[in-house]
């Protein structure tokens, strides 16, 4: 079993672009936590849009820790973190192409690192999956 | 620079969330939904979402989640009753 850290840095002003995207206004999330569809969760997002919008310079280290069986990465593996994180690929046809390897190698190895949670995919246009990294470093305790 | 902190762990079938800011620090287990902080001032347990708090003896935020994290690890189930024994 191998425990990979992935971590990001964001200013507070931006994580409340986030809790604006996830869930339109505060108010929303109030009604949402009033209802029975309310978690811990969304406890968690309030208390924190409520602290950050009084704290918008403050910075928030945010870390996702996932633990793999079996995970071997290969130097193509470093490769194509690095090619999502720093040119943003609109699809994995666009990131083989800039790996300079075959659609369906890109598509084997990034399908691999979805599910042990290292990128994810959000849909574009003509259903295109775009392959997203949102950390900014991934740590690999010993 | 001291940064606020936001940590999500996969262990087996619970999710650990973390978040500490310069005001306050929560733990929570999902989806079992229980969740350990220190607001109003003293630290304490919740066992559902909106459920009244309980007290806990410990008090140091380092000490609680090894001790979370430790329980999560070594039992398959949560056991709400164990957790809080541990923690008290």
């Amino acid at each position: 079993m191998t425990v990979i850290k992935m971590v990001r840095f964001v200013k507070g002003e931006d994580k409340i672009k986030e809790f604006k995207e996830k869930y339109g206004s505060i108010e929303n999330l109030k009604r949402i936590l009033d209802s029975s569809e309310g978690d811990m969760l969304n406890e968690l997002d309030l208390e924190n849009w409520e602290h950050y919008s009084s704290n918008p310079e403050e910075l928030l280290q945010e870390g996702k820790t996932v633990f793999v069986e079996n995970l071997k990465l290969s130097s193509l593996d470093f490769e194509l973190l690095h090619q999502i994180k720093n040119n943003s690929p609109a699809s994995i046809k666009e990131l083989a192409s800039l790996l300079n390897k075959e659609v369906s190698t890109v598509q084997k190895k990034a399908k691999c690192l979805e599910k042990e949670g290292l990128i994810q995919f959000k849909l574009g246009s003509k259903n295109r999956r775009i392959p997203i990294l949102n950390y900014d470093k991934i740590e690999i305790p010993i | 620079m001291k940064y606020n902190l936001k940590d999500k762990s996969f262990i087996g079938d619970y999710t650990l969330h973390i978040n500490v800011t310069s005001k306050m620090w929560a733990i929570v287990i999902m989806p079992i939904q229980i969740r350990v902080d220190n607001t109003h001032g003293f630290v304490h347990i919740h066992f559902s979402h909106k459920g009244k708090h309980h007290k806990i003896g410990k008090s140091n935020f380092d000490e609680i989640y090894e001790i979370i994290v430790n329980h999560v690890e070594n039992n398959e189930i949560i056991s709400k009753k164990k957790i809080w024994g541990e923690l008290s």
